[in-house]
């Protein structure tokens, strides 16, 4: 595993988890006005997209 | 891992009860495991965008990657062990604050720690460098103490994970 990154690729990263946060946070904000059951299928669809979306980058780091 | 769950199941049964707090801090709980999983997935995506957008390499991207998989894998397991907390916790006699001690270490440990260790590929380079780079490795820890302060209202004792 690598163990530095340049300050490039930090920045580059940085810039795009601090959007994915902000975009998380809209998603997120409902959440305490939802039913228990909306809330127990909405979680349980949140983790299926996020094991789907892993998957696909699992998929990409092999080539 | 499975040995953390069958553990949490074993300390669960002693006493069970069902109560509308503890109903209340398990809602807390599912909350926290939607909004990790929501911020997994925007995570990932922003992983690929990079090394699509030839932002970040190949190498870098699979170390990432192999972080988010223990993130997903984390977060999973708390998953598991929060379901079979809610069920118990609507039998008779129910250790609750046990119970969300219990859970609130999970969260640490299986879901905190591996979140962690993808911001913390940010913290490599020097940290006098970046006040941006600072800035929002901030605001994600903002986000986890925030869910952490979720547990801590329901009266739960907190891990000492430096956050």
């Amino acid at each position: 595993m690598t163990e530095k990154i340049s300050i490039k690729d930090a920045l580059a990263l940085a810039r795009r988890y601090a959007v994915a946060i902000a975009e998380g946070r809209i998603e997120a904000k409902d959440l305490s006005e939802m039913s228990d059951e909306a809330l127990i299928e909405f979680d349980e669809k949140s983790f299926d997209k996020f094991s789907a979306k892993q998957n696909e980058a699992e998929e990409l780091a092999k080539q | 891992m499975k040995k953390i769950i069958l553990t949490l199941l074993l300390c669960f049964s002693v006493f069970l009860t069902g109560c509308p707090k503890a109903e209340k801090s398990f809602r807390k709980a599912r909350e926290s495991s939607a909004k990790m999983a929501i911020y997994g997935e925007k995570i990932v995506q922003a992983n690929i965008d990079a090394r699509n957008a030839g932002e970040i390499s190949q190498d870098l991207f699979r170390d990432l990657t192999s972080l988010t998989a223990r993130y997903r894998d984390g977060l999973r397991i708390y998953r598991e062990a929060l379901t079979e907390a809610e069920k118990l916790a609507k039998s008779p006699a129910f250790d609750q604050k046990d119970a969300l001690n219990k859970l609130s270490r999970l969260f640490d440990e299986q879901v905190v720690d591996a979140f962690l260790a993808l911001t913390q590929k940010l913290n490599l380079i020097s940290g006098s460098q970046s006040e941006t780079i600072k800035t929002i490795l901030a605001s994600i820890r903002l986000t986890i103490l925030a869910i952490q302060g979720a547990f801590s209202q329901a009266g739960v004792r907190l891990s000492e994970a430096n956050v």
